[in-house]
């Protein structure tokens, strides 16, 4: 099997073209998507997913409100993953199939062996890879180490860019930033040296702690910003908390999920694409 | 017998949201989804009051403002009347040196802003010439009220509540009255929680035992609607300048 190359087009013999523009088509996939299933609050923490829970709060929670409520470890990217590939298996070949007729001039099943082609099947898979390349991953890690990173094989955490710390409710992403990361949203407005001071203290500090300590220094912050400081860290029993592998968070609004959805969508339309290239013989 | 917060929480997870605001900084996250499920934006940054009593006054302001009144004026006019003490506070803390904060005069208590919008209720029946609402006004407001759809906890999906929910369904019933918690039930609509807790309001400043009942009785028939014109009429009738200023004195 010879392959010559025409214009930019990938020919084989018996006139089997590859079509280029097909390539990087919406693949229609099933809805809704693995990970985001679920309608209800949703933490994304290096890989492993987590939701509240009723149980008696241990060492990881989150305060809403007055209430406490424990944090649950759900099933796991792969999980969600295969048994949505598995649930969705019918559809899916079709889909396959019908992506390898668009993309591919002189077949239309992958099933038929008549054109024995196994070359086809790995310069397509090259040619898919290319279209979407994969990006270096820049999730930070701040938490204690106590939850270790999940590497489940996953697309979701094989790919997925900036989901290492994220909090997912009513299709909203919050990104998780650390206690000293959010106190740095501020640093202009505290005198130097309590600054330093604060925020050397927020890394292994309580939040109420925290907020103590600016309430008795509060001659040391703009007055404009020492509510905005303030609220969010701590304010009353009323105040927001979330604890989580020894760490402290603050959900900072990101926004709506579409882009993530989006994104989550392309490679997993990508893995479809890979998948159905694959299975040319 | 429900969970009210849970049964509350699912009501506040299945209501539409009223804007997208979100506070990056001053708010978490649970007040923001509380805000963006009860309190319409023209209603939010235009008050100050004291922290405990905040959310009871935004909800108050929200269903008079949205539904019964059908604009946002008596918000603009408390942030302006918040904004003249608080000059006035500026001024006392230069010479004393004593920032207040939100223990300040310019932060007003929940009365305040019940009496205040007593008196914007009087000023709109003076200029309707007619002492209670009329039906015509009636209607508007039965009009708007409908709008609201109500959840219908039939299906298992609307029902199931979630955890998170549960903790936003407890600041809601935070917010209302011991003696009105038994017509929780009754609430089905974003409209019949803004009329429960309007009404909530209206006994609790007033001492008005006649209207009081007649309340109780249009609330234990879930005509929260019917509950909530009483309340205004009354509200109107019964706020008066003195009685502002006593309030605001007490702050």
């Amino acid at each position: 099997m010879v392959k010559v190359i025409r214009g930019g087009s990938v020919f084989f013999q018996d006139d089997v073209k590859i079509i280029d523009s097909e390539l990087d088509s919406s693949l229609n996939l099933p809805l809704p998507l693995p990970i985001f299933l679920k309608d209800e609050l949703q933490i994304l923490y290096k890989g492993h997913i987590f939701t509240a829970g009723k149980n008696a709060p241990n060492e990881s929670y989150l305060k809403c409100y007055t209430l406490t409520f424990n944090l649950q470890e759900i099933d796991t990217p792969k999980a969600q993953e295969d048994k949505y590939f598995l649930e969705n298996a019918a559809l899916l070949d079709k889909i396959k199939n019908n992506f390898i007729g668009r993309v591919v001039n002189g077949i239309s099943d992958i099933s038929d062996t008549s054109k024995r082609m196994p070359q086809l099947g790995s310069e397509l898979t090259r040619i898919i890879n290319e279209k979407y390349p994969s990006k270096a991953k820049t999730d930070k890690n701040s938490g204690k180490g106590l939850i270790s990173m999940l590497n489940d094989g996953s697309v979701f955490n094989e790919e997925m860019l900036e989901c290492g710390r994220i909090l997912i409710i009513d299709k909203k992403v919050y990104d998780l930033l650390t206690l000293p990361e959010y106190i740095s949203n501020f640093e202009n407005s505290f005198e130097k040296t309590f600054y330093k001071k604060v925020h050397e203290f927020s890394k292994s500090a309580a939040p109420e702690d925290i907020s103590k300590m600016i309430s008795e220094n509060k001659e040391k912050i703009h007055r404009k910003v020492l509510p905005k400081v303030r609220n969010n860290i701590w304010h009353s029993e009323r105040s927001a908390k979330l604890y989580l592998d020894g760490t402290y968070w603050i959900p900072q609004f990101r926004g709506t999920y579409d882009a993530l959805i989006s994104a989550y969508q392309k490679i997993l339309e990508k893995k479809v694409k890979v998948d159905a290239a694959r299975s040319i013989k | 017998m429900i969970n009210q917060r849970e049964y509350l929480g699912t009501l506040a997870k299945n209501f539409t949201s009223l804007h997208n605001l979100e506070y990056k900084v001053v708010f978490n996250l649970h007040e923001n989804i509380f805000f963006q499920k009860l309190v319409s934006k023209e209603v939010l940054e235009k008050v100050r009051v004291k922290p405990i009593e905040y959310m009871k006054s935004l909800l108050f302001l929200d269903y008079f403002s949205r539904i019964m009144q059908n604009n946002f004026s008596v918000c603009d006019n408390l942030e302006r009347l918040s904004k003249a003490i608080r000059e006035k506070e500026r001024e006392e803390e230069q010479k004393s040196g004593i920032d207040k904060g939100d223990q300040g005069a310019s932060y007003f208590s929940l009365e305040t802003v019940v009496l205040e919008t007593g008196l914007w209720a009087r000023e709109s029946r003076i200029k309707s010439k007619s002492k209670d609402l009329t039906k015509t006004e009636i209607n508007q407001i039965k009009a708007r009220y409908d709008k609201e759809e109500k959840v219908d906890l039939s299906s298992p999906i609307t029902r199931k509540i979630e955890p998170y929910y549960e903790g936003i369904g407890e600041m809601i019933l935070s917010q209302i009255s011991d003696n009105m918690k038994p017509y929780i039930p009754g609430v089905e609509s974003r409209a019949d929680l803004g009329a429960l807790v309007f009404s909530d309001y209206f006994v609790k400043f007033f001492d008005d035992k006649k209207t009081s009942s007649q309340i109780y009785a249009k609330l234990k028939s879930k005509d929260f609607l019917s509950a909530s014109i009483i309340a205004y009429n009354r509200l109107g009738q019964e706020a008066s300048i003195d009685k502002l200023k006593l309030a605001l004195e007490k702050n």
